[in-house]
C-alpha cells in the first residue's frame, strides 16, 4: 500500500489484539477538578513560594515558641532593652522580654485572629448569601438591600464599637462556671474574633449570592428537585459545594485583611489583653520608643507586612489556578 | 434621574438611621458609664451624674430625645469634656481632618493614576514590574509602619520635615504619605487593569486606524474608560482615609477628630461617640451618593432601570 509516496506496511491495518483494545490504558488518566488545579497551581512560582512561606509562618509561630528557653511573659531582670544579639536575636523589650518569642507568639495570635475571624465571616457570608440566590425575589432583593446598607456603613467604627462592648461583657460572662473555659483564652482576644468575625462578610455574602443565581439554573438542580429534595438539602448539598472554589479564595485574602484590623485595632489601643503578644500590639508598643529601639518596631512590622504579602500573593494565585477562565 | 435621586437619598436616609439605631445600642450596652471612676462613687452622686445627662430615664425614652436632637442637628454635651457641645467638638477638630484628608486623596489620585497608566502601556517590561512591585508593598504594608518609619527616618534622622504637630505644611507631608499608602497603590492596580482591558477592545483599535497617534488614542480615548472604576473607587477610598487618620493622628499627634473619636470610645464618652459616629456616617454616605450620581452622569453606559 502507498500513501503520497510513504511505504506502509499491511501490517498496521491488521485487527488489534483483544488485551491491546483496552481504550482506558492507552489514554491518561483523568484528573479530578482538585488535581487539575494542583497541577495549575504548582505551575506558579510566586503562588508556591508564598504557599511556602505560609506553611513555614504558621510552623515558627506554632512550634517556635515551645523550642525558645523563654517564654513570651518571662521578664529577664537586667537584659532590658537590648539590641539584637545571639542571645536574644531580636532583642528585648523594656521588660526585658524576649522578643524573639513575642513575636512568634505574636504569630499564633494574629494568625489565630485571621483564620477564626474569615471563618466566621464565611459561614455567615455563605449562609446569607446561599439563602438570598436560593430563594430569590423578594426576600433577595430585600435581604441585598440590608447588604448594600452594611455595606455603605464604615465598618472600622462598627469593630472598634463593638471591640469596646463586648470585651467588658464577655469578662464578667466569663466569670461565670459554665463559661470559665474561656477565660483562659482571654476576654480581649475573643472579642476581636467576634467583632472582626460579624464585621466583614458582605463581600463573601455577594459573591456566593451571584454564584448560587447561575448555579441554580442548571439541569442537576431540576434533576435535585425531580428526585425531592428540599431546600435546605439542596443548598447546602449541591449548590453551596460548587461554589467552593470563590469561597476558598475570599477566605485566603479575609485572613490578612483580619490580621490587618487586629493590629489596627492594638494601635488605637483596643487589643489583646498584656502580657499576651500580638503582631499589631507589638508595633504599637514599639512606636514610643522607636528613635533609641527601632528593632523593636521592625519586626513585628516585618512580620504582619509578609504575612499578609504571601497571602494576597497566594490568594491570587488561588484564584487563578481554580478559574483558568480569568487568567491573562 | 429624579426619580433615582429621590430613591437614593431615601435609602441615605435609612442607613443613616439604622446606623444612629444600632450606635445608640451598641454604645449604652457598654458597661459602666461616665460615673466609672478608679474609686467608686457615692452613689448620690452618680444619680446626680445620670439626672445631669438624662441617663436615669429609661433606655427607649433616651433614645428617643437622642433621635430628636440629631434630627435638629443637635449632639448635645460631651459627658468627658466639661461645658464642650460635641457640635463645637466636630466643628474645631473636623476641618484639620479633613484638610489632611483632602491633601492624601489628591496625592493618591495624581500619583496612582499616572503609575497605572504607565504600567498599562509598558506592560511586563521593567516600569511595569516597577510599579507593579511598589503597588504591591503599599497594599501590604500597614499605614502605621509607614508613618512610624518615614517619621523615624526622614524626621529625626535627616530633619527634613517637622517630627509631629500640624501648624504648617510641611507638617502635613509625612501623614498624607502615610494615610495614601494603600489606597494609592490600590488606584495603581486599578487603573493598570482597566487599562489594559481597554487597550485591547475594538475601538481602541478602530481609533488607531483611522490614523490617530498612540499618544492621543491613550489619552482621549482610553483614558476616560480606564479612570471610571476609580470614581466607584473614591467612596471607599473617603472611608480608608478617615479611619487610617485614627492612627496616622495619633502618631503625628495631629489635634483632628480621629483621635478624639478613639479617646471618647475610651472614656464613655456616649454623647461625643454619638455624635462622632453618626458624623463621620452621615459625611460618607453623603460622598458615597454624590459619588453615585456623578458616576451616572459622566458614563453614559449606564441606563437607570426605569
Amino acid at each position: 500500500m502507498q500513501l503520497a509516496g510513504m511505504q506502509l506496511s499491511d501490517e498496521l491495518f491488521m485487527p488489534l489484539e483483544k488485551e491491546q483494545m483496552d481504550i482506558k490504558k492507552t489514554s491518561e488518566p483523568g484528573l479530578t477538578y482538585w488535581r487539575d488545579v494542583w497541577r495549575r497551581l504548582k505551575k506558579n512560582k510566586v503562588a508556591m513560594v508564598s504557599l511556602g512561606i505560609i506553611i513555614l509562618i504558621f510552623a515558627l509561630s506554632i512550634i517556635g515558641p515551645l523550642l525558645s528557653p523563654y517564654s513570651y511573659s518571662d521578664q529577664l531582670r537586667g537584659q532590658e532593652k537590648q539590641w539584637p544579639s545571639w542571645q536574644h536575636p531580636m532583642g528585648t523589650d523594656s521588660l526585658g522580654r524576649d522578643m524573639l518569642v513575642r513575636v512568634l507568639y505574636g504569630g499564633r495570635i494574629s494568625l489565630s485572629i485571621g483564620i477564626v475571624a474569615s471563618l466566621i465571616n464565611i459561614v455567615i457570608g455563605v449562609l446569607y448569601g446561599g439563602i438570598s440566590g436560593y430563594v430569590g425575589g423578594k426576600v433577595d432583593s430585600i435581604m441585598m438591600r440590608i447588604c448594600d446598607i452594611i455595606y455603605s456603613i464604615p465598618l472600622m467604627l462598627y469593630v472598634i464599637l463593638l471591640t469596646v462592648v463586648l470585651k467588658p461583657s464577655l469578662t464578667s460572662l466569663f466569670e461565670l462556671p459554665l463559661f470559665s473555659a474561656f477565660k483562659s483564652a482571654g476576654a480581649g482576644l475573643i472579642s476581636i474574633y467576634i467583632a472582626i468575625g460579624i464585621s466583614y462578610w458582605i463581600v463573601t455574602a455577594r459573591i456566593v449570592r451571584g454564584q448560587i443565581l447561575s448555579l441554580k439554573e442548571q439541569e442537576y438542580i431540576t434533576a435535585a428537585k425531580a428526585l425531592g429534595a428540599g431546600g435546605p438539602r439542596i443548598l447546602l448539598r449541591h449548590l453551596i459545594p460548587n461554589c467552593i472554589g470563590p469561597i476558598i479564595v475570599t477566605t485566603m485574602l479575609q485572613i490578612p485583611d483580619a490580621i490587618f484590623t487586629e493590629s489596627f485595632l492594638s494601635f488605637v489601643g483596643l487589643g489583646v489583653d498584656a502580657p499576651v503578644p500580638s503582631w499589631g500590639g507589638l508595633a504599637s508598643d514599639a512606636v514610643g520608643g522607636i528613635r533609641s529601639y527601632f528593632y523593636l518596631l521592625l519586626f513585628p512590622s516585618l512580620a504582619i507586612s509578609i504575612t499578609m504579602l504571601v497571602f494576597n500573593l497566594f490568594g491570587d494565585g488561588l484564584r487563578n489556578a481554580l478559574d483558568p477562565r480569568i487568567r491573562k | 434621574m429624579a426619580q433615582y435621586l429621590v430613591k437614593r437619598f431615601a435609602y441615605s436616609v435609612l442607613t443613616l438611621f439604622i446606623i444612629i439605631t444600632i450606635t445608640f445600642f451598641l454604645s449604652h450596652a457598654i458597661p459602666g458609664g461616665v460615673y466609672t471612676t478608679e474609686k467608686p462613687l457615692p452613689q448620690s452622686i452618680v444619680n446626680n451624674i445620670k439626672a445631669k445627662y438624662g441617663l436615669d430615664k429609661p433606655l427607649f425614652q433616651q433614645y428617643l430625645i437622642q433621635l430628636n436632637n440629631i434630627v435638629h442637628l443637635d449632639f448635645g454635651m460631651s459627658m468627658v469634656n466639661e461645658g464642650r457641645r460635641v457640635n463645637d467638638i466636630i466643628a474645631q477638630h473636623f476641618p484639620k481632618s479633613a484638610l489632611l484628608g483632602s491633601f492624601s486623596i489628591l496625592l493618591c489620585l495624581i500619583l496612582g493614576i499616572p503609575l497605572g497608566i504607565l504600567s498599562a502601556l509598558k506592560r511586563d517590561r521593567w516600569q511595569d514590574n516597577v510599579s507593579m512591585i511598589i503597588a504591591t508593598i503599599g497594599v501590604t504594608v500597614p499605614s502605621f509602619v509607614v508613618a512610624t518609619l518615614t517619621q523615624y527616618f526622614i524626621s529625626v534622622r535627616l530633619k527634613w520635615l517637622p517630627v509631629m504637630g500640624f501648624t504648617s505644611f510641611k507638617h502635613m507631608v509625612l501623614p498624607a504619605v502615610a494615610l495614601s499608602f494603600f489606597p494609592l497603590a490600590f488606584i495603581a492596580r486599578l487603573v493598570r487593569s482597566n487599562m489594559v482591558e481597554v487597550l485591547e477592545q475594538d475601538y481602541i483599535r478602530t481609533a488607531r486606524a483611522k490614523g490617530l497617534s498612540r499618544g492621543v488614542v491613550v489619552f482621549k480615548h482610553a483614558l476616560k474608560n480606564s479612570i471610571m472604576p476609580v470614581i466607584t473607587y473614591l467612596g471607599m477610598l473617603i472611608a480608608t482615609i478617615l479611619t487610617g487618620s485614627f492612627v496616622i493622628e495619633k502618631i503625628f499627634n495631629i489635634p483632628g477628630l480621629g483621635r478624639f473619636y478613639v479617646e471618647s470610645i475610651s472614656n464613655r464618652d456616649y454623647t461625643t461617640i454619638m455624635g462622632i459616629t453618626v458624623f463621620y456616617a452621615a459625611f460618607l454616605i453623603l460622598m458615597n451618593f454624590v459619588v453615585d450620581v456623578v458616576y451616572v452622569l459622566i458614563d453614559p453606559r449606564i441606563k437607570l432601570k426605569q
